[in-house]
């Protein structure tokens, strides 16, 4: 009997027809609330995502990526005395900002963006002079390490003979200029090389360029390392017009 | 360290964020909320951490004795004496180390501090009125305490109000969405505009080359200069307060014409002024009249701890008198009169009042009234002038726009109207909305890089 009562429960007439329940007003309504809700949530974790996926890239870039020129490791223990005077954390901003990746062009976005804030704004050009570098065979580094010490010999000589005749302030205040001219060198408005070579002489790399070959009176820029630069080849028309642009 | 430092929007924050997620407890994510705020005070100044520890601690024995010995004038003046304590202690020295990429952190650490022991003497007072009950749990008070986003611009939140939060709250998708998208905009206020009008306020109170519309456009750009750093760094407060799940009230509000008090300076820090007021209220209904002394005595107070010189004690004297004044004699003029007029009298007094405090100096501030009037000037303007002017308009013309007109109110009025006509005319509102905010973003992370970044 027993078995016979659950097979009758559980066997579905086929030829008997169910009416489903019609759907109410309010059951609809709520339906349709929870659509436009899950609609707004959507479009609010584009908005999440959006956000947060630029910020996280912006994070990952700066924290992974590092710049050309990357800072040799400093030590910094973790000492009650270095956590204390607050160099601990100071070294360690430092090393992070100093390790951004993409100085320049962070330098040139920022002016390019600062360029739609007015009228009559100038782009600056920020630009690394190490980019201008071509490598070169080292046959020709041979031939042009020769012109450059026939050039700085003859330099030297005009300069010796001209600081004989002239009094030694003067000397002192051009060589004064000169040395604020090689500072600027994170603007463009220095000297446009044709050719230059590097040479390695010590465990840092030492570029050499001058800005003229046949340099009248005193032209020559003082190696001084890390990077100070020599070019070749260019004509005394290229050094007058990049004297021009730094005036 | 700041809000507007590379290392912390995008080193410090997304770490403490993720770390948060880590753990469902609200305990796990106090926790982490008090390291984090640690690790960013203690960034170059461990000292000072120590010391905020000790002064939260000591609120809490404070809030503790009063409800214990039902005492209440002695434990009050103990906390006040402490905290004037704290205040001068700290002002310009500890909270911040200094040397960000904007030159913000001195400003902001005298700020901050202002905000931390009017939030310490907030909790006393409340406890000892009666408001709230004493925390038994000293690290639930050390969370409100030390939370770093109550810090440089406030809001002086009540511990009646975060003390649900912080024992139970969640990390939802909208308040994560609304912290950054307000985080954003904050930030955007910081970085983009206020540098612009600093630039012109500097030029323009360059006393080298004193110049008559410098004098005028200097002091113009000071005003708004101090209103877009304050309240970007308010925005971007609230935001940051909204993705760790603490819904707070904005410090700040749009700038009105309802008098000097009313209309410009409570919109610079809405809720310490709101506490403040109900505190001269409770003493009014003691000491009567005495109550506008009062006013005028922590009004000196304030301005004087912000910077102690001659100038800023006699500035905070005359907004102390300007307060008693408004709320007494020219309450019911303020009330009555055109709109013209009060927001001539409104930002004409203002104009005087903040071209002093960017003065600096009192010598300074006699040389720049004289030039105002044209006299001892060298020029009408000069080139600095001229060319931030300039070079900068159209930043201008939209913080011009931005500060003193109802031009955002009523586009934001107008964008909701189309949003709410349907479905799809808010999902284009929201697409728009997220791509000018992503660009936003963009547009800063790339100003405070090339600010940042050493060459």
């Amino acid at each position: 009997m027993k078995k016979e009562k659950e097979q009758s429960i559980n066997e579905i007439d086929e030829n008997e027809e169910y009416l489903m329940p019609a759907d109410c007003e309010e059951s609809e309504q709520e339906i349709e609330s929870i659509s436009v809700d899950e609609r707004k949530t959507h479009y609010t974790l584009i908005n999440l995502f959006a956000l947060t996926i630029t910020a996280l890239v912006a994070a990952a870039v700066f924290l992974l990526l590092t710049g050309e020129k990357k800072p040799a490791r400093e030590e910094n223990p973790l000492t009650l005395k270095t956590f204390l005077s607050g160099h601990y954390t100071r070294k360690i901003e430092d090393s992070y900002v100093k390790s951004l990746p993409y100085p320049y062009e962070f330098k040139n976005g920022g002016e390019k963006i600062r360029f739609l804030f007015g009228i009559g704004n100038k782009i600056k050009k920020y630009k690394d002079v190490e980019e201008e570098i071509v490598i070169v065979s080292d046959d020709e580094i041979e031939k042009k390490k020769v012109s450059i010490k026939e050039n700085k010999e003859k330099a030297l000589d005009d300069q010796t003979t001209k600081t004989k005749a002239k009094p030694a302030t003067t000397t002192k205040k051009t060589t004064a200029k000169k040395k604020s001219k090689t500072q600027k060198k994170d603007l463009t408005t220095t000297t446009r090389a044709t050719t230059a070579t590097t040479t390695t002489t010590t465990e840092k790399r030492t570029v050499l360029t001058t800005t003229n070959n046949n340099a009248p009176n005193v032209v020559t820029t003082t190696t001084v390392p890390p990077a100070v630069t020599y070019n070749y080849d260019s004509k005394p028309e290229d050094s007058s017009s990049s004297k021009k642009e730094e005036n | 360290m700041i809000y507007t430092d590379l290392l912390f929007f995008l080193c410090i924050l997304p770490f403490s964020v993720l770390f948060s997620f880590f753990d469902r407890s609200t305990e796990y994510k106090n926790l982490i909320l008090v390291l984090t705020s640690l690790l960013i005070f203690s960034w170059g100044k461990p000292f000072g951490v120590c010391l905020l520890f000790l002064t939260a601690v000591a609120e809490w024995l404070i809030a503790r004795w009063i409800e214990k010995a039902g005492a209440r004038k002695l434990p009050i003046l103990v906390d006040v004496i402490m905290n004037l304590f704290v205040f001068f202690l700290f002002t310009r020295k500890f909270l911040y180390a200094g040397g960000d990429a904007f030159g913000y952190e001195k400003v902001l650490g005298t700020l901050g501090i202002l905000f931390y022991v009017t939030r310490g003497f907030a909790y006393v007072y409340d406890v000892s009125k009666g408001k709230i009950k004493a925390e038994k749990n000293v690290f639930c008070l050390i969370t409100y305490m030390t939370a770093f986003f109550f810090m440089p611009t406030g809001p002086v939140a009540r511990y009646g109000d975060i003390e649900p939060m912080i024992r139970k709250r969640t990390m939802t998708v909208e308040s994560i969405t609304k912290g950054l998208n307000s985080f954003v905009y904050g930030l955007s206020k910081a970085v983009i505009i206020a540098p612009v009008l600093r630039k012109i306020g500097v030029a323009g109170f360059n006393f080298g080359e004193i110049n008559f519309i410098g004098c005028w456009t200097g002091a113009l750009a000071m005003i708004s200069f101090a209103y877009f750093l304050f309240t970007g760094f308010c925005d971007m407060s609230f935001g940051l307060a909204s993705i760790y799940g603490f819904d707070v009230k904005k410090n700040c509000r749009n700038l009105g014409v309802n008098g000097v008090y009313e209309g410009v300076i409570k919109s610079f820090g809405t809720t310490m002024f709101e506490f403040f007021e109900e505190v001269i209220a409770d003493f009014g209904e003691e000491y009567g009249f005495f109550k506008n002394i009062l006013v005028v005595i922590l009004s000196a107070l304030i301005a004087f701890m912000l910077h102690q010189s001659l100038l800023f004690l006699l500035i905070g004297i005359v907004v102390g008198v300007l307060i008693v004044l408004e709320k007494t004699m020219f309450k019911g003029f303020i009330e009555k009169a055109p709109g013209v007029l009060k927001f001539v009298l409104t930002y004409g007094i203002s104009f005087f009042l903040f071209g002093g405090l960017a003065a600096g100096g009192v010598r300074a501030f006699a040389k720049w009234l004289g030039a105002l009037a044209g006299i001892g000037t060298k020029y009408t303007l000069s080139v600095a002038v001229k060319y931030a002017i300039i070079n900068n308009c159209f930043v201008v013309l939209i913080a011009a726009l931005l500060a003193f007109t109802p031009l955002k109110e009523k586009i934001d009025a107008k964008v909701q109207a189309y949003s709410e006509k349907s479905l799809e005319n808010y999902g284009k509102v929201s697409v728009i909305k997220t791509i000018l905010t992503t660009l936003l973003l963009i547009v800063c992370i790339i100003l405070v890089a090339s600010a940042t970044v050493k060459i």
